[in-house]
């Protein structure tokens, strides 16, 4: 029993013995190594740029939102206004806020 | 404003103490007179420091009498604290919209803070006139 596992560890360099394994197995290491060393800062960039991304989004998405919630915003404080000059009906409203002093 | 395109609105934020609740609350019944904007500018052109008595309500009660409002409905406008509640109220409302500093101006719904030149206003109103 304690023949056969030593054995076996022979013929495991029996398998190297065919001159293309090794080569193959190297090639595919090299590959492997060159992959991760080009590969990693592709995917680090990758998730870098996820997060910009995200970051791109948010506002992307809020824009709609934000104008939503600043019109909103502006129709609570115009209902909140007691006077105003001009046309009630403008496209623009503009709204002070100040203290007379 | 007198094409039509633009309205101004002015939001009480009285935050500088008695004076500026006063001023504000004695606007607010000379409005009550339809004499809102007149009060409004007169106040305006006569500050005079902070809380040194310029807008006490002696002062604010003379102020209506130069104007020719009715006195008495005025100073019992003001005396009586028809708008105390108002005006704060409204001070309240604005720093809970995040109002921190005066004059800050808010054109459909962007905000302006400070006395900035004519061009920043300009070039807002402009965007939103012409979108």
């Amino acid at each position: 029993m304690i023949d056969q596992p030593q054995g076996e560890k022979p013929a495991l360099t029996v398998v190297i013995q065919s001159w293309w394994t090794p080569a193959v197995a190297v090639i595919f290491l090299v590959i492997g190594l060159l992959g991760g060393y080009f590969g990693r800062p592709l995917v680090a960039k990758g998730t870098k740029t996820s997060e910009p991304v995200a970051v791109v989004t948010t506002p992307t998405t809020d824009p709609t939102e934000a104008a939503a919630s600043l019109k909103q915003i502006m129709d609570s404080v115009i209902s909140q206004t007691t006077n105003f000059k001009g046309d009630p009906n403008a496209t623009v409203t503009i709204i002070e806020f100040s203290d007379y002093q | 404003m007198d094409t039509g395109k633009v309205r101004f609105g002015y939001f009480n934020f009285a935050i500088l103490g008695d004076e500026s609740h006063w001023a504000a609350e004695a606007a607010e019944c000379a409005g009550d007179q339809d004499a809102y904007w007149e009060f409004h500018d007169y106040l305006f052109s006569h500050q005079n420091g902070e809380n040194q008595g310029a807008f006490s309500k002696d002062n604010l009660k003379g102020f209506a009498a130069e104007m020719g409002l009715d006195t008495k409905v005025f100073n019992e406008c003001l005396d009586s604290g028809k708008y105390t509640q108002f005006v704060q109220d409204q001070a309240n409302f604005a720093q809970q919209l995040g109002v921190q500093s005066t004059p800050t101006f808010i054109i459909n719904g962007r905000g302006i803070i400070g006395a900035q030149p004519f061009d920043t206003f300009k070039q807002v109103i402009d965007s939103f006139l012409n979108q």
